[in-house]
């Protein structure tokens, strides 16, 4: 089973994809802020991480940095989600390290777990 | 400054020198006139005296003549048949006797034939000797009246001879006396008292009808009958005296070719000539003298008047000169300098007046001065307002960006929530819907939907206002993209029951574009016909030249009129109808687009329209390679700012988020 992190401060936001993915069958692990989120990479090691970008604490982008630089677990691959349409936001993802940028108001669940399941078919895969 | 000494100096010199010049002129004219009518009266008074005198003398020589004449008449008569003239001696001396005239300087009395025999005499010449003299008068005239004429005797010496024909029957005979030519010219004045070049000339014809000098000359002492001048030569005031002519002459020529006045006067009787003369040099020593004066005087005088007039210039000049220095120092700058009133004329007045000027140009200027700092310092005050007012503009201008973004992205969150959340339920996440809820949450669907659109447009609009957008350029195809979005907005027009298709083409499409604003303008346009097309199709083509590629949308929907055509790209502007009521859509999407299309360096537009007939919409951006092409990638490259900014923002929304 597939183990997903999803780092997402708003709480609905969350529970809603923790259930789609559990629905998918994917293993759910949450985090609210990036700093707990990085710490759960190292924990749980998960398959691929949904990053938001606006968070307390640690932000998404910084919390990407974080991740690439810790050497257990700069290969997970990170998946950005966010409500903040930019491009700028987006290649500063990519620079950092994710793989992919989604912006959360213009997909559904459904489109999010796809998503990931296509990436995990074949990681390489840029956005 | 020269130029007005010289000027006054000049002024000066002219009414000083010139009535000096004139003056002397006329004194020296008036006395050169009098000289000359001086001396003209003076030559006339002795000639006439010598003149005068000689007729007395002519007058005695006649008388004796008549005598002898008479006498000799007598004798004649009395004597009958006595056939030569004989008269006694006795007789000839008892004339003279019996006339009582102490007449001296009477040489000889005597009777003389053609030929100049005496014939009989008193006593100086021996009777039966020829005199050659008296051949040589007679050869003239064979008048009956007396004749006197100066002779030169055998001996050379100087004589008068008045002679006259007797009638005795016999031709040819005349009666004369003779008397000392010394003695009668004599009578003339002599020279003392009359200057230095005076002389007095007596003059005859001779027997060739020059003019001959009888009396001595006073210059070379040439004697008598020594000297003749040509008979014609009138520039000789003795040809006009033989001539006849009686009159004074103030310029003529005289023996020696030197000019003269003189007066000249004729004896008729004898036709003798007579003139008086004095050298116009001794004549006009006087006046050559009284020029030279004069000219001294005039030279002296002009020097004198230069000075005068010079320091008279200066006078006048120097405070026009120390005022002059002052204007200057005043137009250098200093509004201090003043000048010194010294006198009380005209110039004073100039001085008193341009001081008072001066003053108030300094007081004016101060002032003025004072004014423009106030001004400078009140501009100062609004500068700085402006400043503040634009630091406040921009940091207004970065809290709506700020709220722009923060409300867009504090927006999207809740409804990402509801939208996901209806479509798990929708997708049976939540377990069986209830058929009858089907409807309610979809429409709740599709307002978030809306929502979401709305913000989204919101926030693009804001960010396209504040030139946040960010235009990244790439080249492709354009072709592709646009086979892309009909797929994906293809379900909706299956559901509406419309054909969408793109017509392919041959042409070259490569662009130089941002793909993902591409992609939104396709799915704005495409959205657009067919949200408002109800039946037909919705089409796609494309064409590009060197500059650009066009792409066209055209839809069998409704249309738009005319007017409303400009409207549409408007922001919030949307045609309302009762066809199609109030659609769905922010009303910015136009708007959007064309911006977006503009940005790229292309534009978005209307091709044609018309109500009931469909549309067709259009929008171009620059061929890859074009000259459009170059200058958006170069205008690109300066305006795609630093994202530090944006971190920032990003970290402010952050903060927000953690404290409400």
């Amino acid at each position: 089973m597939a183990k997903v992190l999803i780092v997402e401060d708003d709480q609905f936001l969350s529970k809603m994809y923790g259930k789609k993915f559990e629905l998918a069958g994917f293993e759910v692990e949450i985090a609210m802020d990036g700093q707990e989120g990085v710490s759960k990479m190292r924990l749980t090691k998960p398959n691929i991480v949904l990053m938001d970008i606006m968070m307390p604490k640690l932000n998404g982008l910084d919390a990407i940095s974080q991740a690439k630089a810790d050497s257990l677990i700069k290969n997970i691959p990170i998946l950005v989600l966010t409500n903040l349409a930019n491009t700028d936001d987006a290649s500063i993802a990519v620079s950092r390290g994710a793989i992919g940028y989604l912006v959360k108001s213009d997909v559904t669940p459904l489109q999010v777990v796809e998503k990931v399941k296509s990436l995990l078919a074949s990681p390489q895969n840029p956005k | 400054m020269i130029k007005l000494n010289l000027r006054l100096i000049l002024i000066f010199l002219e009414i000083s020198v010139i009535p000096l010049f004139l003056i002397s002129y006329l004194a020296l004219y008036h006395a050169k006139k009098m000289v000359t009518e001086g001396t003209l009266s003076q030559l006339e008074q002795v000639v006439a005296v010598n003149q005068s005198r000689l007729r007395i003398v002519l007058g005695e020589n006649n008388g004796i003549v008549e005598r002898l004449v008479s006498g000799v008449d007598l004798k004649q008569a009395s004597a009958a048949a006595v056939l030569k003239v004989k008269i006694e001696r006795e007789d000839l001396e008892k004339i003279l006797d019996d006339e009582k005239v102490n007449i001296s300087g009477v040489d000889d009395v005597f009777l003389f034939d053609q030929s100049g025999k005496i014939l009989n005499s008193s006593g100086l010449f021996k009777v039966g000797s020829s005199r050659p003299a008296l051949k040589g008068i007679l050869s003239k005239d064979k008048s009956k009246s007396t004749i006197q004429k100066f002779v030169l005797d055998e001996q050379g010496v100087l004589k008068l001879i008045a002679f006259k024909m007797i009638s005795d029957g016999t031709n040819g005979n005349f009666v004369g006396v003779q008397r000392n030519g010394d003695y009668i010219l004599s009578v003339f004045e002599n020279y003392t008292g009359l200057g230095n070049s005076f002389e007095f000339l007596l003059v005859d014809h001779d027997k060739y009808g020059n003019v001959i000098f009888v009396n001595p000359t006073r210059f070379d002492q040439a004697k008598p009958f020594s000297k003749t001048t040509p008979g014609d030569d009138f520039s000789q005031s003795t040809t006009m005296a033989i001539a006849g002519q009686e009159k004074r002459v103030e310029d003529s020529v005289d023996w020696r070719g030197k000019h003269v006045l003189s007066v000249t006067r004729h004896i008729s009787e004898t036709g003798w000539g007579l003139v008086a003369k004095k050298d116009q040099d001794e004549t006009y020593l006087p006046v050559l003298k009284l020029s030279s004066l004069l000219a001294v005087i005039a030279v002296v005088a002009v020097v004198i008047i230069v000075l005068i007039s010079l320091s008279a210039a200066t006078s006048i000049v120097a405070p026009i000169k120390r005022l002059i220095g002052v204007t200057t120092k005043i137009s250098g700058g200093d509004l201090t300098q003043r000048a010194v009133v010294e006198s009380k004329d005209e110039i004073g007045l100039l001085e008193l007046s341009f001081n008072e000027m001066a003053s108030r140009l300094k007081d004016s200027y101060g002032s003025l001065e004072k004014k423009v700092a106030e001004r400078t310092s009140e501009l100062e005050v609004i500068r700085k307002n402006l400043e503040v007012a634009n630091l406040n503009l921009r940091e207004l201008d970065k809290l709506k960006d700020e709220f722009v973004s923060v409300a867009s992205h504090e927006l999207r969150t809740p409804m990402t929530a509801i939208n996901g959340l209806i479509s798990m339920i929708f997708e049976g996440d939540y377990g069986k819907v209830n058929v009858g809820l089907k409807e309610p949450l979809q429409n709740i669907s599709t307002s978030t939907q809306r929502l979401i659109a709305l913000v989204n447009d919101m926030l693009n609009v804001s960010r396209i206002e504040t030139g946040r957008v960010r235009v990244v350029l790439s080249e492709f195809d354009v072709k592709p993209l646009i086979s892309e979005m009909v797929e994906q907005l293809m379900p909706i027009a299956i559901e509406k029951g419309l054909s969408l298709r793109f017509t392919e083409s041959k042409d070259k499409t490569l662009v130089q574009a941002d793909k993902d604003k591409i992609r939104e303008i396709l799915n704005n346009l495409i959205g657009n016909a067919l949200k408002f097309t109800q039946t037909g199709e919705v089409i796609l083509s494309v064409t590009s030249n060197a500059d650009e590629v066009k792409v066209l949308i055209k839809d069998s929907g409704y249309g738009i009129a005319q007017d409303d055509q400009a409207r549409l790209f408007g922001k919030f502007k949307q045609i309302t109808s009762q066809q199609i009521g109030k659609p769905s859509g922010s009303g910015l999407g136009l708007y959007i687009s064309r911006e977006l299309a503009r940005k790229m360096g292309g534009d978005l537009w209307i091709d044609q329209s018309n109500p009931g007939k469909g549309s067709v919409f259009a929008f171009s951006v620059p061929a890859s390679g074009s000259g459009m092409a170059k200058l958006i990638f170069e205008k690109t490259e300066k305006e795609n700012k630093p994202t530090s900014s944006r971190q920032e923002l990003m970290a402010k929304i952050a903060q927000k988020k953690k404290l409400s």
